[in-house]
């Protein structure tokens, strides 16, 4: 069951990837603010051209 | 020298996919009500090896998940992703490239798979060329994508952004590994691995493809989509960022549930098992923050057929997630796997989450690609309504002829011997479930009206445009322009004020 | 996150080279089970062709219900050499896994032929083309050294004789068909020969006595 192992070790590399992005996220401030983003996305501006 | 910086959206791309969703749609639920069919019918095959039911079904499968809910991800994607990044697409010509990639490749498919070409892989049945071009269109995707938020005019990466690079991310990887093969010949090839490991790495590739394919993007899509439609934040901000985390962090390992009762080695069902159980956590979170968004708008989800349909969708994520976790528990399983319950159970998922959630999201997005309104609500509330009808009859029979069909199978007579020892006493016996299934195909033909809610709306844009005199004007708002002239001064009027002054 | 991206690619890659060293897996193998002969190899692609696994798994499950059914439960051992496997995941149709040996090769036959005059009230499809049409073995020598690249252990240069020994084994199956009164032109080259040969196969390596070694 070689593969089993190889899934778990991809999978692995990409649950670190992700915790290695959470890292960032948290350290980078990205979640400082937990509040205002959701009501930001709601404020877009005036479309301006449909090409 | 302050300087207002100016920059346009790509809406080009948007209604691109926007369309190509609408039409693929169509095709891949056609296919659907067709081999629903060919099983009440079987001489509906008319003798002919192309459009025979082993070769259609993985044509239903593909076209259904990667035309229609992949191009609709890609609607979602970039329309959210230029808005929520405060910038342009990183590059027309890779968006374009994407574009058309996706769609010949989709082709490529409803060619291939009649024609028996398949490496069989369910929901990877492509074979390996074709392979090839959709690594090399999805890589121009995430370059596109990952190009868009560097060069992004907003710090804050919003949750819908963090889904859609988990689906990326992931889903080059599943692609990459279920899809080893060495080829023979241009259309056939073997897998790398045979036998049990072949089927856990299908299987690690089947599970995460629902859940990085069908479930990460719409969870995007909804966090960005709902809040808009609704015109109010999502319920908790927080919550969905925990959402995102913890699902990004046990999704991906609970693909052996499929395989319980094989022989695939028990500790990994076990492993299986217990996060998909875990699952349910993050799952039922991400539906309630969704559906806690319209926490005091319930009057407002009664007159709005858009918010019906979100409602709807999300609803359905939820008993999926449920369903889910509680078909992959061992005893649950016994009865469940190999049975319709399992088809019932993806198509509450397909139909309710990933369907309506896209309708709910064109009925949204149409009117604001094109400047207008909504052309009519009561279409648009039967689209929703007949839709509704389609999924309860599509799935209630189906649950039913699962539940009756495995119970036969496992029934014995007081002396020990099956009670029903010819397996097709167990067919016969359900094929009235599969009748009414077919009635739930009445799920399809509403989207027409979104094509007629689209033609009338280009109609009213093009009226104001007219006025107006833009630099350019799409070819079919031209045609919708002359449609719209045509009743106040004739058609070749309309002809000549909307092709030739270029209005 | 595209130096993530790159790494997973990169170890995709990585998977690519893997099985070649490690082929030889703690698959518990079972002496008796052994690699498909070049006829059951084309019926095996035709079946996978025909997308007939999505109506029929092989994989009977340790239940009562099934090994009455269907007979002795699936080891892992049985499916080295299923490139790709054939579990399936739905049974509208009954489970194939024993079915080889259960009826003779004429009711096959028919049954592909028309399957309601066989089993009445049956849902399965006719596969008349299967009859009709011939079977292409061209591809043969090339499937044979791909899977010995892959690890199916048929012997050295066997792919040169893979056709004739296919052609044989086809006399043999169209012969069977003309005892039970099955009279047709060029009958052992039709691609129903191949589909018979391999549903035949289905199981019964470990029919007489399984023997597990490892």
């Amino acid at each position: 069951m070689t593969v089993v192992f190889l899934l778990i070790l991809v999978s692995l590399v990409v649950a670190l990837g992700f915790l290695a992005a959470f890292l960032w996220a948290v350290r980078s401030g990205q979640y400082d603010d937990d509040y205002t983003p959701s009501v930001r996305i709601l404020f877009d501006e005036k479309q301006t051209e449909n090409d | 020298m302050a300087q207002v910086e100016k920059f346009h959206y790509d809406n080009a791309i948007v209604r691109n996919f926007a369309y190509a969703t609408m039409i693929w749609g169509l095709v891949g639920m056609l296919v659907g009500l067709i081999i629903a069919l060919q099983l009440i019918f079987p001489q509906l095959n008319l003798g002919i090896a192309e459009v025979s039911y082993g070769r259609l079904r993985p044509l239903h499968t593909n076209a259904v998940i990667f035309a229609f809910v992949g191009n609709g991800i890609f609607t979602g994607v970039y329309y959210s992703l230029q808005r929520l990044l405060k910038a342009r697409m990183f590059s027309k010509v890779l968006s374009n490239f994407h574009f058309w990639g996706w769609q010949a490749i989709i082709v490529a498919a409803a060619l291939t798979l009649p024609l028996g070409l398949t490496s069989l892989h369910e929901y990877a049945e492509l074979e390996w060329p074709i392979d090839l071009a959709i690594a090399l269109v999805w890589i121009g995707f995430g370059i596109n994508m990952f190009g868009t938020i560097l060069k992004r005019r907003e710090n804050h990466l919003y949750v819908a952004i963090w889904f859609y690079i988990a689906t990326w991310v992931t889903v080059t990887v599943l692609h990459v590994g279920n899809n080893l093969e060495l080829p023979v010949s241009a259309f056939k090839s073997y897998p790398v691995f045979a036998g049990v490991q072949d089927a856990l790495i299908q299987w690690w590739y089947g599970h995460n493809a629902v859940a990085f394919f069908l479930t990460t993007p719409y969870l995007g899509l909804m966090y960005y989509f709902l809040p808009k439609a609704a015109n109010r934040p999502v319920y908790s901000y927080k919550l969905s960022i925990i959402h995102f985390w913890a699902l990004i962090f046990i999704y991906i390992w609970a693909g052996p549930h499929h395989l319980l009762y094989t022989s695939l080695p028990d500790w990994a069902q076990s492993l299986g098992t217990v996060f998909s159980v875990m699952l349910i956590a993050p799952s039922w979170g991400g539906m309630l923050n969704g559906l806690l968004t319209l926490r005091g708008a319930w009057d407002r989800v009664r007159q709005d057929p858009i918010l019906k349909f979100m409602v709807v969708a999300v609803t359905a994520y939820g008993m999926s997630t449920f369903e889910g976790p509680m078909l992959s528990l061992k005893s649950v399983n016994a009865i469940s796997h190999f049975t319709d319950w399992t088809i019932g159970h993806v198509h509450i998922g397909a139909l309710g989450w990933n369907g309506f959630l896209t309708f709910g999201m064109l009925y949204w997005l149409i009117p604001r690609l094109f400047s207008t309104k909504l052309y009519s609500e009561k279409l648009a509330n039967t689209h929703f309504w007949i839709g509704t009808l389609g999924i309860m009859f599509y799935a209630i029979p189906l649950y039913w002829a699962g539940w009756t069909q495995s119970l036969m199978w496992k029934e014995f007579t007081p002396d020990g011997f099956l009670k029903y020892g010819n397996f097709l006493e167990t067919v016969t016996q359900i094929l009235p479930m599969y009748a009414m299934r077919v009635v739930g195909g009445t799920y399809i033909w509403p989207e027409i009206s979104l094509w007629y809610t689209i033609w009338s709306r280009r109609s009213a844009p093009a009226r104001s445009l007219a006025t107006k005199q833009p630099k350019r004007l799409h070819w079919l708002a031209r045609m919708a322009c002359t449609k719209a002239n045509t009743g106040t001064a004739g058609w070749k009027e309309g002809l000549f004020k909307c092709f030739y002054l270029r209005p | 996150m595209l130096l993530l991206a790159t790494i997973a690619i990169l170890i995709g890659g990585i998977i690519e080279i893997f099985p070649m060293v490690m082929i030889e897996s703690n698959v518990p193998r079972i002496e008796s089970v052994k690699p498909y002969t070049p006829l059951e190899l084309a019926g095996r692609d035709m079946y996978i062709r025909e997308g007939c696994v999505g109506c029929h798994s092989q994989m009977v499950r340790p239940f009562r219900s099934e090994t009455e059914r269907y007979g002795e439960y699936s080891k892992s051992g049985e499916y080295i050499y299923d490139r790709p496997f054939l579990w399936g995941s739905k049974r509208t149709g009954p489970d194939l896994q024993r079915v080889g040996g259960k009826y003779p090769d004429s009711w096959h036959f028919n049954h592909m032929l028309e399957p309601q005059s066989i089993s009445p009230g049956s849902i399965m499809p006719p596969y008349p083309w299967m009859i009709r049409d011939e079977l292409s073995l061209d591809l043969l020598p090339k499937k044979i050294k791909a899977l010995r690249t892959l690890g199916t252990p048929y012997p050295e240069g066997y792919e040169q004789i893979a056709i004739a020994d296919a052609q044989k084994q086809a006399e043999r199956v169209a012969g069977r068909l003309k005892k039970d009164g099955i009279e047709m032109d060029g009958l052992e080259k039709k691609e129903i020969i191949a589909m018979i040969a391999y549903l035949q196969r289905l199981g019964t390596d470990i029919k007489p006595k399984a023997q597990a070694t490892k």
